[in-house]
């Protein structure tokens, strides 16, 4: 095609009326044809940008950049895996294990005339917070502890209250399900 | 060049982009099963052509360099989404251009591209004969980032898109989640606004007549 055929092509090109095979022959040409170029200037001055965008980045900047990619898959990877391996079902049931644990050591310490035992299960995963009361001890006649398991999305809770003489002693535990069991 | 012979080569341009997309394709169902390598070649691909479609969004390279590193970690992620009815450079164009529109709309755009502008200050002295062969391609990179600050986020991507990148319109208008008539709208508007400000600030591109016409 010779260049006057480009040069009659413009207004079409500016239209954004060309077929594409035609556009990116324009444009290649455009980029090739110092007369043509500077033409295409003088008619429409934004044309000048057809020279743009034919650097590329270094080598070096591009493997720096697949490098820093990989390195975030596998990073989201990881980060899948370790979602993957939270298992809710699981941490409940180590923290109904643990609680039945406390509620026989309770037992079995108030059965010898122990004074008020004091929960101290603050392990990696497991955290006894904020104790609603703490007043006497049970004494062996009343009944157990009560134990109740909550769970709200993947952390799990354990409520364990016990009826003493002067009201209701309660604790609660919250287990981390991201602990490794 | 004999019409004949342009029109081999311009035949030979679309037979390639299609030899392109299909071996996308085979590559990306390498990715899918898991195979890195297969993912590493696609970035080698089309982190060059990406980043400098960013940049000319974000007007700032190091930060292109994130959101291009962003852009490949996101389309990993959501590979199994890929619809291969679209190339893989159209999608993943679409990813990038997204977060770098994020990016600008998020942070103090009018600081960072007055940051831009006044680092390059370019002037070039002569007629359009003169100044344009003897233009430098990073120049125009240069000028042009110089100007897209006046255009919205959207005008720059579909500018960047059609007319650097060489994106059809239909490609560009799915990058961008809109119609081809509010692409072609987009350049239009880019287009003016361009023109404005290069009568304005770089009148050695405009010729004679043209100059104080708005």
């Amino acid at each position: 095609m010779s260049c006057e055929v480009y040069r009659e092509l413009l207004p079409a090109y500016l239209d954004e009326s060309l077929d594409e095979v035609r556009r990116t022959g324009f444009r290649s040409h455009l980029r090739s044809c110092v007369g043509c170029r500077e033409f295409a200037i003088g008619e429409e001055p934004t044309l000048v940008f057809s020279l743009a965008g034919t650097g590329d980045p270094s080598p070096d900047r591009i493997e720096d950049c697949v490098t820093a990619v990989v390195a975030g898959i596998h990073q989201e990877r990881l980060e899948r895996r370790l979602r993957g391996s939270r298992r809710p079902w699981l941490a409940a049931a180590a923290a109904v294990v643990l609680a039945i644990l406390a509620a026989s050591m309770w037992w079995l310490k108030s059965d010898d005339g122990v004074s008020s035992p004091t929960l101290q299960a603050n392990d990696q995963g497991v955290e006894i917070s904020s104790p609603v009361a703490t007043e006497e001890i049970p004494s062996a006649t009343e009944p157990p502890p009560r134990v109740e398991v909550e769970m709200i999305q993947e952390e799990v809770r354990v409520y364990q209250y016990a009826i003493g003489d002067n009201g209701t002693t309660g604790a609660v535990f919250i287990v981390n399900p991201a602990m490794e069991l | 060049m004999s019409t004949r012979e342009s029109h081999c080569i311009l035949l030979g341009d679309a037979r390639l982009r299609s030899e392109v997309v299909v071996d996308d394709r085979k590559v990306v169902r390498a990715a899918l099963g898991g195979d890195e390598e297969a993912f590493a070649d696609l970035v080698r691909r089309y982190s060059g052509g990406l980043h400098r479609a960013v940049a000319q969004i974000v007007l700032d390279d190091e930060e292109a360099w994130d959101v291009v590193q962003m852009a490949f970690i996101k389309a990993w992620q959501r590979l199994d989404r890929y619809n291969p009815r679209w190339s893989f450079s159209t999608w993943l164009y679409r990813i990038g251009t997204n977060l770098a529109i994020d990016l600008v709309r998020s942070r103090s755009s009018r600081q960072k591209a007055h940051r831009a502008g006044n680092e390059h200050q370019l002037r070039l002295v002569g007629g359009i004969e003169e100044t344009t062969t003897r233009l430098e391609h990073g120049e125009v990179d240069g000028i042009l980032r110089d100007l897209v600050r006046f255009l919205t986020p959207q005008q720059r991507s579909a500018f960047i898109m059609r007319e650097i990148e060489d994106f059809e319109t239909a490609e560009v208008a799915e990058i961008l989640g809109c119609s081809a008539a509010t692409v072609r709208n987009h350049v239009f508007q880019a287009r003016k606004t361009l023109r404005r400000e290069i009568q304005s600030r770089f009148p050695e591109f405009v010729p004679e007549d043209q100059k104080g016409q708005k």
